[in-house]
Order: C-alpha cells, then sequence, then structure tokens
C-alpha cells in the first residue's frame, strides 16, 4: 500500500520573537494621536502593504522634512532626533505610514552623520515630534522641534492625487463551492487520500464517534468503511476535530483524543487519550495550538499566552521573504485580531464570524482569506474573500452562501478549503470543497 | 409744712397715683395677652411650616421614587452601566422629565456621582455631585433640605433622592423643588404677621438670600445679626427689631432654623409679628391714663383745697386764739359755729378760756386779800411791839404819880425817854413801808458789776470776820470780760447787799458765800450762792412776796425790793435752792435795759433749775 | 480622525451621500424630474443681496443657501475644495497674484433672459468687494486688488460673489438653476427651476422655502413631509437620528469662539485670558452641548481644513489655570454674553462659567438681545457691558488660507483683534504661514477657539442624490424626489 500523501505548497517558519510593539488605534473616535516607536530603523516592510516603492510620495515628503529639519535645527541634537515620536493623524495607513516614517528617521540619521554630531553633553536635550496629518487638499508632514523652551515647527505638503495614483486596485476573485457528501451525523473534518499519485482519491471523513472512508463512485460519494472512536468521556457539545498528517499517516486530533488511522486492507483508528497538538494551519506547522479546555471548543498558543481563539489563520503573499507571516485569530468575544509580529494585535476587524481559513490560491498576490459571516446557527451563513491590505480587510470578490451554519472551515491543499454546513431546511451536514477562480 | 398744704398735696398725689398704678396694670396685662396671642400664632405658622414641609417632602419622594423606576430611568441606567458609554445622549432628559413632575430641580448623576444630566444647571455635567454618594440609603432618608448649583447661585431645594442599582453601578436620581416665596405662600398668615425665608447659602449675609410672600423686603440688612446670632447659637430664637423710632413699627421675630442633612444651617424661617395694634392699644391707654390722671389731678387740687380750707380754717382760728391765750389775751374767743368736731373744739376752746379768766380774776382778788391781810398782820405786828412799852410806860409814870414818889422825877424821865425811843421806833417802821411804797426809778449809768461786787463785798468783809460773829468764808468768780452795763448803781448795789444779807442770815453757823458774773447773751449774770439751808419749794415760791420772810425779824421787804430793783433793769432774777444745800440766786442783766415793769415772778422749779421767767410786756 | 471622516476624504461625493443616507439610495435608480422640494430654515433671510449683511449667524448661513439656488460664482469648489470653472471657463493671473482675468463662459443668461455681459459680472464683484477694482473687457473681467491675493480663486468661489445683477427696483437676479418667484422677507420664499440654466435644468420644479422655523417646526415638517430638507441644531442630530430622522453631516466649518471685547478692562490681563482658555474642557462640549456633532477646537480653522489642528491644546489644564489665576488680584467676575436666541450659545456660556468657577473664576453668562448680537454693522452700545462673548463663525471657504482670512478679517470688523495680525498673507497656500498667524492670533488669548460645529440637516425619506459639499454647499441642483410625478 502506498503511503497517503497530502499536497503543501509553502511550509513558512512563524517567528514570534518580538520587539516592544505597541498596538495601533488609527481611528480613535475623536483627535486622540497614537504614537509609534520603533526604535529598530532595518525593519523590512510588512507584506501587508500593497507592493510599494521607495519612492512613494509620502516617503519622499518625509525626507524632504528630514532634511528641512536638519537644515535649520543645530547640528549637535540631529542624533536626539533620530528617534522621533511618530503620530499618524491621517487616513493612511499604520504602515504605510511606518514606511514613510522609517524613511524620514534615515534622512535625519544620515544628515547626522554629514554633520558629525555633537556631544550630547554640550546642546540642551531636544525632541522631535512627526505628525502626518491630512487637510482638504492632500496630506501634510509637520515636524515639532522642541528644545528647551523653544519650539519650531516644519511643514511639508503631500498632494492628494500623488497617493491616489500610488494605491493598486486588488483582482476581483469568485469563490465556487463543490459538494462532497452529507451526513445526519456532523462532519468534523474531510480529507481527499490519493492511494496514487493520478489514481482515483479517497475521502476521508471525520466524525464525533468515527472515520469513515469514501469512494467516488458516478461523482458521488459512496460509503467504504469505517472505524470507530474510542474516547472515554463524553464530547464537547460543540466538538471540534482536525485531519492532520502524523508521523506516520493520518492523524486524527480530537479533544483529548488522537487517533492515528490505518486505512490498510481495513480502515482503524487506534485512539489514545491525552494533550493533542492541532495543525490548524498547515502553512504553520511550528503552531501547535492545543485546545484551551477538553470540553471547550477553543484554541491557545503559546506565542499568545493565554489569549483564547476559534480558528486562525496565516496571511501570506508568495513573494514575500523575510521570517514573520501574519496571523488573524478570531476570539470569543466576536473580534478577528491581527499579529503581525508581536503578541498584541495591531488591529481587529469587526462583523466576521468565528470561523476562518487561509485559501492557499496561486494566482493572487496574496492568499485570501475566507471569512464566514457572524451570527447564531440559526441562520444560513456565507463565505466571502477577503484581502488584507494597509492593515484593512478589503473583500476581493462576493460571498457564496450556504443554507445553513457554517460549522467547520479548515484550510485544505491548494486552492482549497474544506466547509462544512448543517441544512438548516435537512437538519443534514453538507460537506463542501471551496476553490477560487480569478478574473484578471 | 402746714396741715394745709399737707392736704393740698396729699390729696391729689393719691389720685395721680391711683390713676398711675390702674394705667400701668391695665397696660402690662394688655402687653401679656398680646404677647400670648403672637406666640400662639408664631407656633401656629411654624406648626403649619412644619407639616407643609413634610408634606411636600414626602410628595418630592414619591415623585423622585416615580422617576428613578421610570421604563426611562432603568433603560438609561442599564445602557450606562456598560462600560465605554457616552452619557452626553443623556445630557437633556433631566429637562423634560422635571417638567413632567413638575420639580425646579432635577438630576441625574452616574455611579461616581458624577452629574449626567441636570435640570437646574445642564451646564455643570460631568462635574461631580459628591454629597450623592455620603449615604447608602437615600430612601430612608427621605426628603431634606439641599444646597442646590444654579447658574444663579445655589439655592436651597427640598430634594429626595433615589438610587436605582443596575448590574453594579448606580443611577442616582435626584430631583426637588425650591424652597421659596411659592412655598411660603402656602402659609396662612393672620393678620400683622408675616414669614420670611432666609436662605443661608454663602458665607456671608446676602439680602437677595431673604425672601418674603409679598413684595420686596425693607432693610434687609436689619436681619443680618439676627442671622449671625442664629448661626453661633444655634437653636430657636425670638427677638425684636425696631424699624425706626417708632415702637408701632417694632416687629417680634421667631427664628426657625432650617437643617440639611449634615445638620448644617442651610435655611431660617422668620416669623415676624408687627408690634403695631399692641403699641397703639398701649399708647392709647397711657392717653387715657393720663387724661383722667390730669382730670383728677384738677379735680384733686380743687378738693384737697375745698377740704383743706374747710378743715383747716377753723383750726386756724383756734390757733389764733390760742396764740391770743398765750400772749395773755385771757379773753380771746374762737367764733365757729360748725356744729362737727370742730365747732366742739372751738365750743370747748372759749370755753376754756372764759374759765381761765374768770379764775385769774378770782386769784388776783385773792392774792390782793391776802396781801392785805398780810400787810394788816404785819403792821398790826409792827406797831404792837412798841405799843405795848408805851402802855407800860405810862402805866408806871400814873402810878409813880399816884405815889408821890421822890424818884417820880427820875421815872417820869426814864418814862419819857423810853417813850420817845418807842414813837422813833414807830416811826421807823412807817417810814420803812413808805420807803417800799415810794421805791424810785433807776438811773441807768454804765456800771462795771465787777467793781461793784467787789464794793458790796468790801463792805460786808468786817461782819464776816468780826469775833462773835459765824464764820463765812467769802469766794468772787468774776468774768473779767463782762461788758459795761447801763444800770442805777445804787439801787444794785442795795439789792445785792440785800442778797448778801440774806445770804448772811441763812448761814448762822457760818458758810461760804460765792459771788459770780458772767457774760450772759447780750447781757451780764450774776450770782450769789450759800451754802446755807436752803428753801423748800413752797418758800421759793413765796420767796419774792412782799412782806413774806422766813426770819424772825424782818419785813419781807427785801427780797421784794431785790426783784424790783432787777425787774426795773429789765432783768430777770431766779432762785435755785434744795434744802441743806444752800440757795443760789440768779440774775440776768441786760447791756441796755429797756423801759420795764415788774411782772408777777413766777417761781421756778429748783428741781429742773428752771428759770423764773420775767417776760417783757409786749 | 473618524472612520467615516476618512471615507468622506478618500471617495467620491456620491459615496459621502451614500454615508450620510445610506438607508435612502439603497436601490439605485436615475433621477426623476418634477415634484416641489420644501426647505425649512431656522435663519430669516431679509435679503438675497450679499450686500446685504444678515441679523444673525443662520440668517446668514441661510442666505448663502438660497443665493446658492439663484446664482453661480465665476469658479466653483470640487470635492476637494480644488477651483473649477463656473461662470468663468479659465483664467490667468500675474505673479504677484494682484491682476486676474477670467475668460467668462459664453451663452450665460440671467434668469430674466438678459446675457451675461463682463462689465455686469464686474458690477456684481464690484459692489461687494469695495477694495478690489474691476474691470470689463469683451468676453473677460479682470480684478487688480493692492494686496497679493493668491487665494482669489476660492474667495471668488464663495456666496458672496455670486453674479448678480442688481435691479432698479433693487431685486436681484442670478444666472443660477433657481429664479426666485415669490418672496416674503425673513418669512418665506419660492424658486422656480430654471429651464435655460447652463449647467442644465434642475430635476425639482419648484422649492418652497419657509425662514424662521423653530427647532419644534422644523423637526414636525420633517416628520409629517410638510419639509424635504430642514437643517437641524448640531445637538439634535443624535436625537433626531435616533428616531429615523436621516440626517446629513458636513464637516465641521462653523467656528464657535470667545472673544473678548476690547473695551473691557477686567479681562485685559492676558492671564486673565490664558486661564480661562485652559480651563475650558472644549471636549465635553462637544459631547453634551454638540451631542458628539463637532470637534474641539483649538485653533481658528479645523484640522479637516488645514491639517494642523491638532498643534492647539484642547486639553484643559486646571492646574495651569489655578496657577495663572492666583497670579492675578483680585480677579473680577467676567460678564460673558451670549445670542439670547441661540439656547446653544447659552449652555456653551454658562458650561465655561462652571469650568472657570472650577478653577476659581467667577463668570456670569448673560444674554445679548438679538438685534446686537448681528456682526459689524449693528453692534449695539449695551455689548460693552460684557467682557467677553460667543461667537459663531462661518467659514466662507474650505480653503484654509481664504477661510483664516475671512476669519481674522470678521473678528478685526468685530474690534476684538488688533489689525495687524489681518494683515493679508503672502502665500495663504502654504501652511506654515497659515499656522504662524493662527498661533499668533490664538496665543493672544483675544479670540479662544472652542468648538468647530458642523452643519446638519435633516431629510425627508423622498430627498435622492443628495450630494453637498462636505463644508456645506448643498448643491440642490442634482437633488430629485421619489415619487415627484413624472
Amino acid at each position: 500500500m502506498r503511503p497517503f500523501r497530502r499536497i503543501f505548497a509553502f511550509h513558512l517558519l512563524l517567528a514570534f520573537s518580538f520587539p516592544a510593539f505597541a498596538a495601533l488605534a488609527p481611528l480613535a473616535p475623536r483627535l486622540s494621536p497614537s504614537r509609534v516607536s520603533t526604535q529598530s530603523s532595518s525593519r523590512p516592510p510588512s507584506k501587508l502593504f500593497a507592493e510599494s516603492r521607495d519612492d512613494d510620495p509620502l516617503s519622499a515628503a518625509a525626507r524632504e522634512l528630514a532634511r528641512k529639519v536638519a537644515a535649520s535645527v543645530d547640528a549637535g541634537i540631529l542624533d536626539k532626533l533620530a528617534a522621533p515620536n511618530f503620530v499618524n493623524l491621517s487616513s493612511i495607513s499604520p504602515f504605510e505610514f511606518q514606511k514613510a516614517s522609517s524613511a524620514f528617521r534615515d534622512e535625519i540619521g544620515q544628515a547626522a552623520k554629514v554633520s558629525g554630531g555633537g556631544s550630547a553633553q554640550e546642546v540642551e536635550a531636544a525632541s522631535l515630534n512627526l505628525t502626518l496629518t491630512e487637510n482638504l487638499n492632500g496630506f501634510l508632514w509637520i515636524a515639532q522641534v522642541t528644545q528647551g523652551r523653544s519650539q519650531q515647527t516644519f511643514f511639508v505638503t503631500v498632494a492628494r492625487e500623488l497617493l491616489v495614483q500610488a494605491r493598486q486596485p486588488s483582482p476581483s476573485v469568485t469563490l465556487q463551492k463543490e459538494f462532497l457528501l452529507s451526513e445526519s451525523e456532523p462532519i468534523l473534518d474531510a480529507a481527499l487520500l490519493f492511494a496514487s499519485p493520478g489514481a482515483a482519491p479517497n475521502l476521508l471523513v471525520l466524525q464525533p464517534d468515527r472515520v469513515a472512508l469514501f469512494a467516488q463512485e458516478n461523482g458521488a460519494w459512496k460509503f467504504q468503511s469505517e472505524s470507530p472512536i474510542a474516547h472515554t468521556g463524553a464530547w464537547p457539545r460543540d466538538i471540534r476535530g482536525r485531519l492532520q498528517q502524523g508521523v506516520n499517516g493520518e492523524d486524527a486530533v480530537l479533544p483529548g483524543v488522537l487517533c492515528m488511522i490505518s486505512a490498510g486492507s481495513a480502515l482503524s483508528a487506534s485512539c489514545k487519550p491525552g494533550k493533542t497538538q492541532w495543525s490548524l494551519s498547515t502553512e504553520l506547522p511550528s503552531i501547535q495550538p492545543s485546545v484551551a479546555t477538553t470540553t471547550g471548543n477553543t484554541f491557545t498558543v503559546p506565542p499568545l499566552g493565554s489569549q483564547e481563539f476559534y480558528s486562525l489563520a496565516a496571511i501570506v503573499t508568495p513573494v514575500s521573504s523575510g521570517t514573520s507571516t501574519p496571523v488573524i485569530i478570531t476570539t470569543p468575544d466576536g473580534r478577528a485580531l491581527l499579529f503581525e509580529d508581536s503578541s498584541s494585535p495591531i488591529t481587529s476587524f469587526h462583523d466576521w464570524g468565528s470561523d476562518i481559513a487561509t485559501l492557499r490560491s496561486t494566482g493572487h498576490s496574496q492568499w485570501p482569506l475566507l471569512v464566514t459571516r457572524p451570527g447564531d446557527w440559526t441562520a444560513p451563513d456565507s463565505v466571502q474573500a477577503f484581502d488584507i491590505i494597509d492593515y484593512q480587510a478589503v473583500a476581493i470578490g462576493g460571498d457564496i452562501n450556504f443554507d445553513g451554519p457554517i460549522t467547520a472551515l479548515w484550510s485544505e491543499e491548494e486552492n482549497t478549503v474544506l466547509a462544512v454546513s448543517r441544512n438548516l431546511k435537512t437538519g443534514m451536514y453538507e460537506a463542501y470543497f471551496i476553490r477560487a477562480v480569478y478574473n484578471q | 409744712m402746714s396741715f394745709r398744704l399737707k392736704m393740698f398735696v396729699l390729696f391729689p398725689l393719691v389720685v395721680v397715683a391711683a390713676v398711675a398704678i390702674v394705667g400701668v396694670g391695665v397696660t402690662s396685662i394688655t402687653r401679656r395677652s398680646f404677647e400670648q396671642l403672637d406666640t400662639s400664632h408664631t407656633d401656629a405658622i411654624v406648626s403649619q411650616f412644619q407639616r407643609e414641609f413634610v408634606n411636600r417632602g414626602q410628595q418630592i419622594a414619591r415623585g423622585v421614587q416615580d422617576i428613578s423606576g421610570s421604563e426611562a430611568t432603568l433603560n438609561m441606567a442599564i445602557h450606562l452601566s456598560a462600560r465605554d458609554i457616552d452619557p452626553s445622549l443623556y445630557g437633556h432628559d433631566a429637562v423634560s422629565v422635571a417638567s413632567d413632575h413638575h420639580f425646579d430641580f432635577l438630576e441625574f448623576a452616574g455611579n461616581d456621582g458624577s452629574i449626567i444630566s441636570s435640570m437646574q444647571w445642564p451646564a455643570r455635567f460631568g462635574y461631580k455631585e459628591d454629597w450623592l454618594l455620603q449615604q447608602a440609603d437615600w430612601r430612608a432618608r427621605g426628603a431634606f433640605l439641599q444646597k442646590v448649583d444654579t447658574p444663579d447661585g445655589p439655592e436651597l431645594g427640598l430634594i429626595a433622592v433615589s438610587i436605582l442599582p443596575v448590574a453594579g453601578s448606580n443611577l442616582y436620581t435626584a430631583g426637588g423643588e425650591r424652597l421659596d416665596k411659592s412655598f411660603l405662600s402656602s402659609l396662612s398668615l393672620p393678620q400683622g404677621m408675616r414669614a420670611l425665608l432666609y436662605v443661608n447659602l454663602g458665607a456671608d449675609f446676602s439680602p437677595q438670600n431673604l425672601t418674603a410672600v409679598d413684595g420686596p423686603i425693607t432693610q434687609p440688612e436689619r436681619f443680618a445679626p439676627l442671622v449671625a446670632r442664629e448661626l453661633q447659637q444655634p437653636g430657636e430664637i425670638t427677638t425684636m427689631i425696631h424699624w425706626t423710632r417708632n415702637a408701632a413699627s417694632d416687629e417680634v421675630f421667631h427664628l426657625l432654623p432650617l437643617r440639611g442633612p449634615g445638620r448644617d444651617l442651610l435655611g431660617i424661617l422668620f416669623v415676624g409679628s408687627s408690634r403695631h395694634d399692641l403699641v397703639l392699644l398701649e399708647r392709647s391707654i397711657r392717653r387715657l391714663a393720663l387724661l383722667v390722671g390730669g382730670i383728677a389731678l384738677a379735680l384733686g387740687i380743687l378738693l384737697s383745697w375745698w377740704a383743706a380750707v374747710r378743715v383747716t380754717w377753723p383750726v386756724g382760728k383756734l390757733v389764733a386764739g390760742a396764740e391770743e391765750v398765750a400772749s395773755g389775751n385771757w379773753d380771746a374767743r374762737v367764733a365757729i359755729h360748725s356744729h362737727d368736731e370742730i365747732g366742739a373744739l372751738a365750743g370747748a376752746f372759749n370755753q376754756m378760756t372764759g374759765q381761765l379768766a374768770e379764775q385769774r380774776e378770782r386769784l388776783i382778788q385773792t392774792e390782793r386779800v391776802a396781801a392785805w391781810r398780810e400787810l394788816a398782820r404785819r403792821l398790826a405786828h409792827e406797831l404792837k411791839n412798841p405799843l405795848f412799852p408805851l402802855q407800860i410806860t405810862v402805866e408806871n409814870l400814873q402810878r409813880a404819880r399816884e405815889q408821890s414818889t421822890a424818884d417820880f422825877d427820875e421815872i417820869f424821865r426814864e418814862s419819857t425817854g423810853t417813850l420817845l425811843a418807842e414813837i422813833q421806833n414807830l416811826k421807823k417802821i412807817v417810814g420803812r413801808f413808805s420807803d417800799f411804797a415810794k421805791m424810785p426809778h433807776p438811773e441807768l449809768q454804765p456800771l462795771d458789776v465787777n467793781e461793784m461786787v467787789r464794793g458790796v463785798t468790801r463792805l460786808f468783809e468786817p461782819r464776816f470776820i468780826a469775833p462773835g460773829e459765824p464764820k463765812i468764808t467769802t469766794e468772787l468768780y468774776l468774768d473779767e470780760k463782762l461788758p459795761v452795763i447801763q444800770a442805777d448803781s445804787t439801787l444794785l448795789h442795795r439789792a445785792i447787799g440785800n442778797l448778801v444779807l440774806n445770804a448772811i442770815d441763812a448761814m448762822p453757823d457760818g458758810g461760804k458765800l460765792t459771788l459770780r458774773t458772767m457774760t450772759h447773751g447780750d447781757g451780764v449774770r450774776l450770782e450769789i450762792s450759800d451754802t446755807g439751808a436752803g428753801l423748800t419749794r413752797e418758800e421759793c415760791e413765796r420767796l419774792f412776796t412782799p412782806y413774806y420772810t422766813t426770819k424772825q425779824h424782818g419785813t419781807g421787804l427785801g427780797l421784794a425790793i431785790v426783784q424790783s430793783v432787777v425787774s426795773d433793769h429789765g432783768g430777770r432774777i431766779s432762785v435755785a435752792s434744795e434744802p441743806g444745800r444752800g440757795t443760789t440766786f440768779r440774775i440776768d442783766l441786760p447791756e441796755h435795759p429797756p423801759d420795764v415793769t415788774v411782772v408777777e415772778p413766777i417761781p421756778i422749779d429748783s428741781k429742773k433749775s428752771a428759770e423764773p421767767v420775767m417776760g417783757r410786756k409786749a | 480622525m473618524r472612520r467615516i471622516s476618512f471615507a468622506r476624504y478618500t471617495t467620491n461625493s456620491l459615496l459621502v451621500a451614500l454615508l450620510f443616507v445610506a438607508p435612502a439610495t439603497s436601490a439605485a435608480r436615475r433621477p426623476r424630474y418634477g415634484g416641489t422640494l420644501k426647505i425649512d430654515l431656522q435663519g430669516r433671510v431679509t435679503s438675497l443681496d450679499p450686500a446685504q449683511k444678515q441679523g444673525s449667524v443662520t440668517g446668514q448661513i441661510a442666505q448663502d443657501r438660497l443665493l446658492e439656488l439663484i446664482s453661480d460664482r465665476l469658479v466653483k469648489l470640487d470635492q476637494f475644495g480644488e477651483p473649477k470653472p463656473a461662470l468663468a471657463i479659465s483664467w490667468q493671473h500675474n505673479d504677484r497674484f494682484t491682476h486676474w482675468e477670467f475668460d467668462l463662459r459664453p451663452n450665460v443668461k440671467f434668469q430674466n433672459a438678459t446675457p451675461i455681459t463682463s462689465q455686469a459680472v464686474a458690477n456684481s464683484l464690484q459692489a461687494v468687494n469695495p477694495g478690489w477694482h474691476v474691470t470689463a473687457a469683451n468676453d473677460s473681467v479682470a480684478i487688480e486688488s493692492d494686496s497679493p491675493s493668491p487665494e482669489m480663486l476660492h474667495v471668488l468661489a464663495e456666496t458672496k460673489n455670486s453674479i448678480l445683477l442688481r435691479q432698479a427696483d433693487g431685486k436681484i437676479l442670478g444666472t443660477g438653476a433657481f429664479r426666485l418667484t415669490t418672496w416674503v422677507s425673513g418669512k418665506s420664499a419660492v424658486f422656480m427651476a430654471n429651464d435655460d440654466y447652463w449647467g442644465g435644468r434642475p430635476f425639482v420644479d419648484s422649492i418652497d422655502v419657509q425662514m424662521g422655523r423653530t427647532t419644534r417646526e422644523r423637526m414636525i415638517d420633517l416628520d409629517l413631509g410638510k419639509a424635504d430638507i430642514a437643517d437641524i441644531a448640531p445637538d439634535r442630530a443624535r436625537i433626531d437620528a435616533s428616531r429615523g430622522v436621516k440626517i446629513s453631516t458636513f464637516d465641521p466649518a462653523e467656528l464657535v469662539a470667545l472673544v473678548f471685547e476690547s473695551s473691557s478692562t477686567h479681562a485685559r490681563d492676558i492671564r486673565i485670558r490664558h486661564a480661562l482658555s485652559v480651563a475650558i474642557d472644549r471636549a465635553s462640549l462637544v459631547d453634551f452641548v454638540f451631542q458628539k456633532e463637532g470637534m474641539p477646537a483649538g485653533g481658528l480653522l479645523p484640522q479637516w481644513s488645514s491639517g494642523y489642528a491638532f498643534l492647539f491644546s484642547v486639553a484643559p489644564d486646571p492646574v495651569a489655570a489655578r496657577q495663572l489665576a492666583s497670579q492675578i488680584s483680585p480677579v473680577h467676575a467676567l460678564k460673558v454674553g451670549y445670542d439670547a436666541a441661540d439656547p446653544m450659545e447659552r449652555m456653551i456660556a454658562e458650561r465655561i462659567a462652571v469650568n472657570a468657577q472650577a478653577v476659581g473664576f467667577l463668570i456670569s453668562s448673560r444674554a445679548i438681545s438679538a438685534d446686537s448680537v448681528a456682526g459689524t454693522a449693528n453692534r449695539a452700545a449695551n455689548l460693552t457691558e460684557y467682557d467677553a462673548r460667543i461667537v459663531r463663525l462661518p467659514m466662507s471657504s474650505p480653503a484654509p488660507g481664504a477661510a483664516l482670512e475671512n476669519f481674522l478679517q470678521t473678528l478685526v470688523q468685530l474690534g476684538e483683534l488688533e489689525p495687524s495680525l489681518a494683515a493679508p498673507l503672502n502665500d495663504p497656500a502654504n501652511p506654515e504661514q497659515l499656522y504662524s498667524r493662527e498661533r499668533a492670533v490664538v496665543d493672544s488669548y483675544e479670540v479662544i477657539p472652542l468648538v468647530h460645529v458642523p452643519e446638519v440637516v435633516g431629510l425627508s425619506a423622498r430627498v435622492r442624490d443628495w450630494m453637498p459639499a462636505r463644508w456645506g454647499a448643498w448643491r440642490i441642483s442634482d437633488v430629485w424626489l421619489d415619487g415627484a410625478p413624472q
């Protein structure tokens, strides 16, 4: 018997090794400046910013402002100004702002080098507030240099048009769903098993009390064999389960139970209780979330401390280089939190369902994020694809509707997401594969 | 002060005093009853105020409970109990709710006491009402007085608070009514009384904080000391304000302190009752009293005058009559014919003087008879003594002749000699009587009494020291400062000599004769004292009676002569004597003797050493 | 900044309307012609002639709104405040910005069908700008000004520079999309669609305007459908929205400020004015008095226009205020006047009094009778009995330069500002210059900016394509009425 094979497109390592990084709150109800105090000037650009060039107008303006400041202030204090307080009062995204502000920092740094700096003792301590703001016609960089009681203010304007031109539109995407099968019992996960490359695949289905194997006949999946899942004690009411690659074959991971499945001549599952590690995002094998409680339906992951979540999705761009992969989690309080390389969220998204998954698609600069709707299980659900651009969720196409709530949404092989929906009309659990079609 | 004047003053005094006593009595009784009336009115108003206070308080507490329990408030509380909720949405609620419940004040405050919505001062939202948090159970507290801040400054409110707890946080509803004019107007005030409310919310007294039901308050600053006093000595005070000099404007104020939950003085209710009526009544009483007093006084004066005249006129006549009698007019009579006691008194007086006159007449005649009888006895006595030898001699001579004896011639010579001698003796006696009858008038010339006394003493000295005579020593005490008086030295010398002879006669066994002179008044006094047997009272009384003598041989004219000499000099002679103690004659002589006549001497009571009175004839 | 602001900055004006009145335009359809649009205005307009100042701020705003109906300017502003051709199709200026020439749009007629001439334009502009020298050429107009006017285009876009034909009988005619047919001064007006409008006939046939309507009346009219558009007091916006009224909120384009009377002796000491400025809690004013409609103002210009308003602190500093107050003795009680007819001004004055009281000042707020509130012309003597008063200054233009100059001139005319502070700016487009000038004014504490208030408009359900400019221009000619007879 040939070993089962699961296809992975990317294996990215997530490094949760953060410098101190304060969360941004760019949309405060009133003028309440939020500050970024990034000390390291060597941060590479994030992948969450639409592909940006060095000569983007904001950065250019920031450099100009830096030169203006450098030209007017005492050379001795330039090195003190290399780490200003940045404030973003504009509608520019935090990242875009960050990028431009690092440009300012570089420019000031260089100016400091050129001027040779001065000894800190000689001159009075100085501080620099750098603010990006916005007026009727465009954007304003404002630098306030405070030295003792004296304060100098410098302005550089950026015409709005320049920025509008600098933005790239996202291509739109259409989601398609492929019906697999429907069961009266909940379907926790399903995976295609290929006996051999090119051979017809089987469908392995995980349910609370069994794993079942289906084979395709006349375009429909027919039951082949099953093996019970032995477990002591009752399952959580909202039970979740995951089929993931184990050491030698498929493992079925359930709350507090790990089953090794052998699909030899007869399907068998040998289960043992114990702490289980889940692979929620196949892109991130290094994250090994575990269920928060064996009686609950949430996960925790060490880098996020005790933060419980329902689901986790990685935001991945194929071109991205570097060491960090941003992730989004959906939390029990109904929010979706974006973590880039910090244990505190950079931003949050609202009005999302608790199930999200990454669609590992090739034809797009960023893997779309599939998001369910908010609400409870009495209402039909839908799934929509989003891109995260400038730390904002941008819908990249319409949504596909289901006849009932989504009870499971797992990222599968390339360009595939498994969705299980409980049909409100029939009460049956229906499994679908969701795929993306790009219209560029 | 005469009896008439006394009566004249006493009578009106009695009348005025009586009227005054009545006036004062009536006034004080009236005042007391007025004050009692005021007190009862004040008490009534105070209790009325307190009743009103309680009733309104209950209404307000109910109203606040209703608001706090209303659906809208509950929704507000639920909404606000959530985190990050902005209360400004409810900023205007208090105004509308308050107008629904006719509240002057209404505030909603959050869990920390910060104002969510304020009706009285909407702009104070967000500021804290710390006092709201100071009590846990406001419902039990009911309504209470509370200083309420408003844009126009603090006001006094009757406030109730209700707490609506939702999800562990409280929503405070504090509402109530203004304690002001309208509140006072609910009090029914009797005529002459008024109620004022002072709202004590600032540090200093402020006239604006004083309100009355009707119209403005004149001189509000006059209440400042009262408020200060109430602040110093908390409690109900009653005091008076004199608005003007006119006492009718006076007003008595009863202060009722109004306190907040912290016992702090927030207001004062002044219940004022005007003294106007009382003062007017007092004045009319006083006027009446004065009028009555005045009339009574006039009448009293007339009456007392009449009575005085009526009573004292006869008394006066009696007095005049008595004085006439005293001055010797024994025929004085009082012509009063009334039939009262005075009339009887006058009758008795007239009768008394009548009897006095008769008795005197009778006495004079008796004395005259006695004197004549005494004179006759003397004459007989004096003349009988020589007559007997005459008879004897004549008879001897007759016998001798008959017997024709040889010795007849002898006997004849002897007998005629004896006859002549006795006839001489008779002549002498007759001569003495005629002397007394024709006593000469003194011829006045300056006389040194001391010198005269020495002269008399010298005259008798040989006799004092002659053998066979009783041993008599003389002592002179002469005042050398004696004035020189006008007197007849011969007569005085004779008189003093007589007295000295008397003294010698009074001391047959010898003794001490003392002569003493001294100034007396504007004259001189001369005393001659012996240490003889002394005289009895009767002897003293009759001593100066002519022809009275205590001696075996004596005409009894000596002292009578002395007395007539003294009285001719306008002087007086008196005698002081006690049996066994000797006798002292005292003579007082004026410096210038007037024309004097002898007045019948009256013996003095030697025990009282009284002087015999020698009054002058007016 | 609020997310909604951002959206408004970055989307086109259609989206602006969408964001304001989302439900109404859920079903997009092509516009219909016809119907009578009913407008309720708070202000009373006594004359449509911009040369005639109105008695109150609300009247002034109402006059602008009505002028927009009947007239055009040489230049109009797009949604970003950029000058675009209107009656003028092109323009040139010399380097010093003292000489401007505008080529007029051909075939434009006044509403009495007389064609618009360069002379008429020149007369119209000269009438309201005595400082200019306006001359007419063939098809163009030249404007000479002594001082450089780089902001000329924005100034010309202000409603006061509407091109009007002033007739002998005092009536005025414009070239606008609507023409005035009935006028009851201060009460009502009727406008009919101008079929020959050069920009194309507006959709509605007529506009029925009621003036001097109270807040309550305007609300009732909206509820009963007696009004399609009514201006709403900012503090009512939230409440009315919660009652289901469609609310359209503009950018905060009106400055509410506290200005000190130059005659006041009590406020002569700058420390008093300074202390008061830092004692005021502007955020609370916005939250409560304006029910969150508006922005705390530290400077004269709003952040959306200038972009640097945040440089002016709006945070209260009671400690500093107390320190300043403690340096002054005696601190006299200040009297702050407010328009008796304006409950919001009253509330502001009272709130300022409360803030001041909290730091040891005594301030009493007094109503000023309506006739003496009006702008420069008829300042009654009784104003002198106030140390300071609340003023409302609408922005004449969204462009910061033009708006600031207009603010300063107005303040100087009110007599509250040192004239030197109102000197023309060399380069009004340069934010650095604007900032330094504004800073100088604010630091004089003669004017204490309080709040920037937006104009708020309530709409009936049948109003469609409501696409006003962000700073208040209504653009009624684009509006059409749902259910209006075709």
